[in-house]
């Protein structure tokens, strides 16, 4: 355990072999994470606890670490301190070993950094004035750790170093005595770099701008970037499910099996996965460089005011961050707000920024009907720039519903906000790249797969299955269509929103689905043909706009809306994280429905 | 020489202070404590946000951000570096 950023889960990844997600900001951690290693044949438990600045609980995620601290259950605490800011954690490890009584160890992370800062600890004299063992570590480049397994491993067996900790009574002076005997920094400024990267990145004039330009290259990069290999996975599973067709036919598979599962299976898995699967492996990486490097916690520097206005939390834009990967994670990521009213707003309308499954959707739409399909780099920079003020509209909606809770029901006044920013750090590129690839990209691809084949299946029947002459599919996209038609819509975008509540990847492929019913894609799909099949359905601009618009704001995602349950642990709440954005979604589109109805 | 009292909601960016008294009223005070905002403790001011909240300070090595309201229950002093 230690203060939130000096690398407690890096630590326990090395320890443990696991891959939990590190990140350099404060409040990465908001849960407790179990691991074991073997250590001379002995195996041992190790528990990764959110990060904390004190005993006495300020937020959820810190309640976690001090109620775990204090009800004990564990033969030794290992407390982790950033050599960086020893003045300040040696307070906190002070305080620990004054209230809690259990083995200790004590362990300086980042010493690598600390020396490039000029900042020498003194481990021993430390170790001498504590009464417990002091071990450096920099657990990125792998130092220290073997020491560290070595020292748990005499202090969990023996009750070595257990005996002298009389002294430990915390005190200003003995902190004081701490920080200047163990401790000395060679210049005045030992982080300069950052200073000078900060005054940029967080100054009054150059603060935003360079946030919306940091924005604006991410997105370029993936839209651009995205481009071919999408078309390029397109073709070679068009072939592949002719050649597929073939296959099952030869070996007599009867040919509504083979219809059910080639057109109606495989062709919306692998739709999904040549729309989803370049942008994510473009986009993922990039965030998590971002992360990496220190950025995130700077966006909510820049932003605290406008948050600060609508009464919520700074922090919220942490969490919206988080949602542009996945607003179920984010909803978790919420526990970083301290105050219940805020972290409740912020929970509330996370929905509203549009995570990684609608982004393919919301570029393939603006590139059909807004830009045209070209795919050269001046077409990518207009896509670009409509895709920013897609996400501006979304924050803004985000600012006003906030406003609108924390001024109805969630009334009250907007709580202090306190942040560290932590230095920034210069990102492991290659294990970024793997471990996003891996851990975020196959998993969410792997969800969006599996909720596509079954719904795929399901179109499939719905399509095929004829009542009166005419199918299931149509009855039913008839049902809706006067309720989606008002808004903007019509009834097979309805459905598809409405079967793409598992997963909202999967709601373009099941609108053309829809309209193409049974006919088989035996030719490439490109963006052409797609928007022909679109606007032979009627789709126009507004309908364009609309879809896009009610992509942002309709009802969170199946997961997002089990996890606001378990977040909230309440029905009435999970109820209107439902209602609210559907709300905001259907009004906005009958306004936009209506005023272009006047202008056309 | 003259000691000049101020609140941290006035600091401005290259200029030091030390922490004189931290406003009771301040329902962060045990909080920012924690982070190092104690008396005589030596804070320097390092970026202002666009909207001139919050300010970022450097304390105890670390960069911490409070918003202005908040730094204005913070009383300082100058301090010469």
């Amino acid at each position: 355990m230690g203060n939130p950023n000096v690398g407690k889960s890096t630590i326990f990844n090395s320890l443990t072999g696991l891959h939990q997600h590190t990140g350099n900001w404060p409040g990465k951690t908001v849960e407790n994470a179990v691991g074991e290693y073997s250590y001379n044949g002995i195996k041992y438990n190790v528990c990764d606890l959110p990060g904390t600045y004190s005993l006495t609980p300020n937020s959820a995620e810190e309640e976690v670490t001090s109620e775990y601290i204090i009800t004990g259950g564990y033969n030794a605490l290992i407390i982790i301190l950033d050599a960086t800011c020893i003045q300040r954690n040696i307070r906190f490890a002070l305080q620990i070993l004054e209230k809690v009584k259990a083995k200790a160890i004590i362990c300086v992370n980042l010493i690598d950094e600390a020396e490039k800062k000029g900042i020498a600890v003194d481990t021993g004299r430390m170790s001498e004035i504590l009464g417990v063992p002091v071990i450096k570590t920099a657990a990125r480049e792998n130092i220290g750790l073997d020491e560290l397994k070595n020292t748990i491993e005499s202090v969990v067996t023996d009750n070595y170093y257990y005996a002298d900790r009389q002294n430990n009574t915390y005190s200003e002076k003995l902190a004081e005595k701490l920080y200047k005997e163990c401790c000395t920094a060679d210049t005045a400024e030992p982080d300069k770099k950052d200073r000078i990267i900060d005054r940029i990145l967080i100054s009054k004039r150059f603060g935003i701008p360079a946030m919306i330009l940091i924005l604006c290259v991410v997105f370029f990069i993936t839209i651009w970037g995205a481009n071919i290999p999408s078309q390029l996975l397109m073709v070679l599973f068009v072939k592949a499910g002719v050649k597929l067709k073939q296959l099952l036919v030869c070996v007599h598979c009867p040919e509504l099996i083979v219809s059910a599962l080639v057109d109606g299976v495989y062709t919306t898995v692998t739709w999904i996965t040549a729309v989803m699967l370049p942008p994510m492996a473009i986009f993922f990486p990039m965030f998590t460089l971002l992360e990496d490097s220190g950025y995130l916690p700077r966006i909510a520097f820049n932003l605290d005011s406008c948050f600060q206005k609508a009464g919520a939390h700074g922090k919220q834009s942490l969490t919206i961050a988080m949602g542009f990967g996945c607003n179920a994670c984010a909803v978790t990521g919420c526990r970083i707000i301290d105050s219940p009213r805020e972290r409740l707003i912020a929970i509330l309308t996370n929905s509203f920024t549009p995570c990684n499954g609608r982004f393919p959707m919301l570029i393939a739409i603006i590139s059909m009907f807004l830009i045209g399909t070209d795919t050269g780099i001046a077409a990518a920079a207009a896509k670009t720039v409509i895709l920013i003020i897609v996400i501006v509209i979304s924050l803004t909606v985000t600012l006003l519903i906030s406003k609108l809770l924390s001024k109805s029901v969630l009334k009250g006044i907007p709580s202090s906000f306190v942040l560290e920013l932590p230095p920034y750090r210069r990102p492991q590129i290659i294990k970024v790249i793997v471990r996003s690839v891996f851990d975020r990209t196959l998993f969410v691809l792997g969800r969006a797969v599996a909720v596509a084949a079954p719904a795929g299946l399901i179109i499939w029947i719905l399509a095929n299955v004829k009542y009166n002459d005419t199918s299931v599919l149509i009855h039913l996209k008839n049902t809706f269509d006067p309720v989606g038609i008002a808004i903007g819509l019509d009834g097979a975008i309805i459905m598809a929103f409405i079967l793409g509540l598992p997963a909202n990847e999967i709601v373009l492929p099941i609108i053309l689905m829809i309209y193409m019913q049974t006919s088989s894609l035996n030719e490439l799909p490109d963006m052409e043909v797609l928007k022909s099949i679109l606007t032979e359905n009627g789709w126009s601009i507004t309908t364009a706009v609309c879809t896009m618009i009610f992509s942002l704001f309709h009802f969170p995602c199946s997961t997002t809306l089990l996890t606001i349950q378990k977040e909230t642990k309440s029905i009435k709440w999970t109820l209107a994280s439902f209602i609210i954005p559907l709300m905001t979604g259907v009004l906005l589109c009958l306004l936009i429905n209506i005023v272009s109805g006047i202008i056309m | 020489m003259c000691r000049k009292t101020t609140d941290l909601g006035k600091a401005m960016i290259g200029n030091s202070y030390k922490v004189i008294n931290i406003d009771n009223s301040l329902q962060i005070k045990n909080r920012l404590k924690e982070l190092g905002f104690r008396k005589g403790c030596v804070i320097d001011t390092l970026n202002v946000g666009s909207f001139g909240s919050p300010l970022a300070f450097r304390v105890c090595g670390a960069v911490i951000a409070v918003r202005k309201e908040d730094a204005q229950e913070i009383e300082v002093e100058y301090h010469e570096r």
